[in-house]
């Protein structure tokens, strides 16, 4: 019965947490008794003796809310309808409005901070007499200018606009002649009242009135002019493109032209070295000594195509090339032109090491080191690198000498047999590289036709030599007015053919290249 | 302070919204008007003698009559306010507007609103609640100070202000600086508006508003020859085929007024080019437009017919000037010339700004293809422009008194009202210094 009240009450026990814990226990344990109906052995097998299980029989219990009633952090407080004053007005004027009770009533009202208000310079008469005076303004009209930037908080473009120009005689005034007339007299009061000469704002009238006639000017662009600059735009940014596109590949085809001089060099140096060493057995070189020839040959086609595509950063070895360039083409074959050029490179050029170079370009044939026994032969194998292309130009110049396509692999026969096939290779470039700037450049002639003839230049400065010896024979003369051409490049607006296309029909070209060069080696 | 909105303070503020063709009243702080009711008022001149109309009035149920006697005069009048019973036929009503042109004109009549608005509309006593209203932008001088008497000496306010519904407008699109293109009954007017001002000088405004529409469809079915009957003159009618006579009987109602008429004639107008017209969404062509599906409408008295091109070329002369008819074309700007001669009257370097910021609000702009028609002009501009205008209608209709009721419920803008004091002390010029 104590108890009893005791619960109802809410009252804790303290003597008797213990019992009352039992209890609950007890009823716990009570609660999950055998419903009735149920076997002894069912219940046995899905009762346990652990209350805390969730139950196998489904309970049906009623649906609660979590929380019954939403936990308020302060409860329900009072609100009252009050009034209030506003420090940021000026009078003190009651509005009303709703405040909770809690809310402490002489705290400022909370927007009143909002209230900013910007510290305006004012002047006095003898101030103004004294250092203000400006032939321009009238005291009556800097007074209303004052005024207006008070009143509109130094919003320029209100205060042009709230101008009005019937009290001056009509003096019209532009926005920029009052904010100049503003801040002149601001920094001179400031001056005066002797602040920082650096915090001082300068108003900059002849810069803001040319910016104001610029933004004029932009505003009444015609939509032509709008989309002739977007156009502009565009092509420049074509324009660069396609000079890096040049770029690039005049670097190409400048390592090629190293790699060839190099080769050329140390063939001639290595040549003279042999013919010192072996001068009986010069006939046995002879046919290197020409392949240098034609190389150099193809060299020389290529730099001249390499001078109209702008090549100012020729290689130095080349840009002494042009002066030895007559002799070597009267005598193809002769070797005193072998020595000549080759007095000429080693004026100019250290000697390379032989093997370095000849890997430079071409094919690098790996330096394998084959664990265990392996055949020599495998020197002679072209790497994989080596595109099917090229393999197959490879094979036909060799079929051209007459060259075993496996000779029997001595040292010295894998050496030169190695370097041969690199040469090929490189030679193969080089055509490749010349037949690609010789195309490059019959487009830009085609494309640019009608632009020249419009401007009266010369088109005999892309007529292109048809045949190779033609463009030897041309060589001679046409270096200076070919940099003349690579100017134009430089500032004319680019092609339009796509590299895409370009390739296609390099492609293309490629197929003849090998029938030329038979051609060639047949002349 | 009240916790709802962010910034917000309720001081109970009052926002009213005189427009041409409806005026809008309300509490700041909600989101639509309590009340939206024609700037039309029905009077009905009565003498003395009829003493039972008297008890009429008083008796009014539903709160629809005001009966004023003026210190028991000879001449009683009693106003029709509310929109049902300002519709309802009644002889020798006479419907006169208190707006004329976007001013207040009538002040009397204004009054007598103004009574009702507090009593039956707000249901409240003005000198408990501030007021703010709004203001077309060329409100003149004079017109603003006898508001602001009205207001303090009659309601007893404890404050007022006047904003420009063009600057509020912007602010219910949560702007300060853009341009308002406002497409009203009476005018379509181009207001560019920085950092909360209307910059004045900018300020364009064309005649080709709402009326004007209206009186062009008049004309569109004067030529026609179609009867436009209101509803209030049929009593019953059959169905007919499409362009077949109506079949109808009319109700003879006896001394109805000229004025009354001409309302309800614009009220039938109204309905029909709220349904029928449509902007074409580029530049009107015959060709293009003639492939188009025919709209059928079907007049109150029955008849009922389709129209084509027609329905095109009405407000095609907001954009084309040469649709007008019987107007002179050179006076009138149409929408597109309006904007762009507004923003070139603007100082160059607020320009690019206004393009891209035009707000399109007023009723008119509901005008089916308005705003398509509006984006398809600028986008054969060379600037940037971005035309946006309040997403459902009645936003766009009420955009001023929203922008109102959102500036009333600032607690930051209750620096500004004009108090019942400062009003005292300075008298009725004081609107013209705080309400810049």
């Amino acid at each position: 019965m104590n108890s009893d009240v005791r619960d109802i009450l809410e009252i804790n026990d303290r003597n008797s947490p213990k019992q009352s814990k039992k209890k609950k226990a007890k009823r716990l344990i009570e609660s999950v008794k055998r419903p009735q109906g149920v076997h002894r052995e069912v219940w046995g097998l899905i009762s346990t003796d652990d209350p805390g299980q969730p139950p196998l029989i489904p309970a049906e219990e009623p649906k609660l809310y979590k929380h019954p009633k939403a936990k308020l952090r302060y409860g329900v407080r009072k609100w009252h309808w009050v009034g209030f004053k506003n420090p940021a007005r000026t009078d003190s004027a009651t509005f009303y409005h709703w405040r909770c009770v809690n809310d402490d009533p002489e705290k400022e009202y909370p927007f009143a901070k909002y209230n900013k208000k910007i510290q305006f310079q004012t002047y006095n008469e003898t101030e103004y007499n004294q250092y203000l005076k400006d032939e321009n303004w009238s005291k009556e009209e800097t007074d209303y200018l004052f005024d207006l930037c008070q009143t509109y908080d130094l919003k320029f473009f209100v205060i042009h606009d709230r101008w009005d120009s019937s009290l001056f005689q009509d003096k019209k005034r532009t926005i920029d002649e009052l904010k100049d007339r503003y801040y002149k007299v601001t920094g001179l009061l400031q001056k005066l009242r002797g602040v920082d000469e650096s915090k001082i704002y300068v108003f900059d009238l002849e810069h803001e009135q040319k910016r104001r006639e610029q933004l004029e000017k932009l505003f009444n662009r015609t939509k032509e002019q709008v989309e002739e600059e977007v156009y502009l735009v565009e092509e420049l940014k074509k324009i660069e493109v396609r000079k890096k596109e040049r770029e690039k590949k005049h670097q190409e085809v400048s390592k090629l032209l190293t790699a060839a001089s190099d080769l050329d060099n140390t063939r001639t140096l290595n040549n003279l070295l042999k013919v010192k060493q072996l001068e009986n057995k010069t006939n046995s070189i002879n046919n290197p000594v020409n392949k240098a020839q034609k190389i150099k040959q193809r060299k020389n086609s290529v730099n001249s195509n390499d001078g109209s595509t702008s090549a100012a950063s020729a290689n130095k070895p080349l840009s002494t090339k042009p002066s030895t360039l007559p002799s070597q083409s009267e005598n193809l074959v002769s070797p005193s032109s072998v020595s000549s050029s080759v007095a000429e490179s080693k004026s100019i050029k250290k000697p390379v090491v032989f093997k370095t170079i000849a890997e430079s370009a071409g094919i690098k044939f790996p330096d394998t080191k084959l664990s265990g026994v392996s055949l020599r032969s495998f020197k002679t194998k072209l790497p994989q690198s080596v595109g099917l292309k090229k393999i197959k130009a490879i094979e036909q110049l060799l079929d051209e000498l007459q060259i075993e396509h496996k000779p029997i692999a001595t040292e010295s026969v894998c050496d030169k047999f190695n370097e041969l096939r690199s040469e090929i290779v490189l030679l193969y470039e080089l055509q490749q590289a010349l037949t690609g700037c010789e195309y490059e450049l019959q487009a830009l002639k085609h494309r640019y036709e009608p632009v020249l003839t419009a401007k009266n230049i010369d088109m005999s400065l892309f007529d292109i030599p048809e045949s190779n010896s033609a463009l030897l024979n041309s060589l001679t003369s046409a270096n200076t007015p070919q940099k003349r051409i690579s100017e134009i490049f430089d500032v004319s607006i680019t092609p339009g053919t796509g590299p895409l296309e370009r390739r296609r029909k390099a492609a293309l070209n490629q197929t003849n290249l090998m029938k030329r060069l038979r051609g060639r080696n047949a002349s | 302070m009240s916790g709802g909105i962010i910034g917000g303070d309720e001081v109970g503020a009052m926002v009213i919204d005189v427009g041409s063709y409806t005026t809008r009243a309300g509490y700041a702080g909600e989101d639509m008007p309590k009340a939206d009711f024609p700037s039309y008022v029905g009077i009905i001149e009565e003498y003395a003698d009829k003493v039972e109309s008297m008890d009429i009035s008083t008796n009014a149920t539903n709160g629809e009559i005001i009966k004023s006697s003026e210190a028991e005069n000879k001449s009683n009048k009693k106003y029709y306010l509310d929109p049902l019973s300002l519709r309802t036929p009644k002889p020798h009503m006479q419907v006169q507007s208190y707006v004329k042109d976007g001013l207040i004109e009538d002040w009397d009549l204004f009054e007598k609103v103004l009574d009702y608005t507090f009593s039956k509309h707000l249901r409240c006593d003005p000198s408990n609640h501030p007021i703010l209203f709004t203001e077309p932008v060329m409100n003149p001088k004079q017109k603003r100070e006898k508001l602001c008497e009205l207001i303090f000496e009659k309601y007893q306010a404890p404050g007022f202000y006047l904003s420009k519904n063009a600057v509020l407008s912007a602010f219910a699109s949560s702007r300060t600086s853009g341009l308002v293109l406002d497409c009203g009954a009476v005018h379509t007017t181009a207001v560019p508006i920085h950092d909360g001002y209307v910059l004045n000088k900018a300020v364009a405004q064309s005649p080709l508003g709402g009326e004007f529409i209206l009186t062009q469809s008049k004309q569109l079915l004067d030529e026609m020859n179609v009867e436009l009957v209101p509803y209030y003159q049929v009593k019953s009618k059959e169905t007919v085929k499409q362009n077949e006579p109506a079949r109808f009987i009319r109700k003879e109602i006896n001394d109805l007024t000229d004025s009354y008429k001409r309302f309800m004639l614009k009220e039938t107008l109204l309905d029909f080019s709220t349904h029928v017209l449509q902007v074409s969404d580029s530049t009107y062509n015959e060709h293009e437009i003639s492939v188009l599906p025919r709209i059928s409408y079907e007049f109150p008295n029955g008849y009922n017919t389709d129209f084509g091109e027609q329905r095109f070329k009405i407000p095609e002369a907001l954009f084309n000037r040469s649709f007008l008819k019987g107007v002179n074309q050179n006076a009138l700007l149409d929408v597109v010339h309006l904007i762009t001669s507004s923003i070139n009257m603007c100082d160059a370097e607020l320009r690019s700004g206004f393009f891209s910021n035009i707000m399109v609000v007023g009723g008119n702009s509901l005008l089916i293809g308005f705003m398509d028609r509006l984006n398809y002009e600028f986008n054969h501009m060379n600037y940037k422009t971005k035309i946006s205008a309040p997403p459902s209608a009645a936003e766009r209709r009420f955009s001023s008194w929203v922008g109102g009721s959102i500036l009333g419920s600032l607690g930051t803008f209750h620096q500004l009202w004009i108090s019942k004091q400062e009003y005292e002390e300075t008298g009725r010029v004081i609107v013209d210094k705080k309400c810049v």
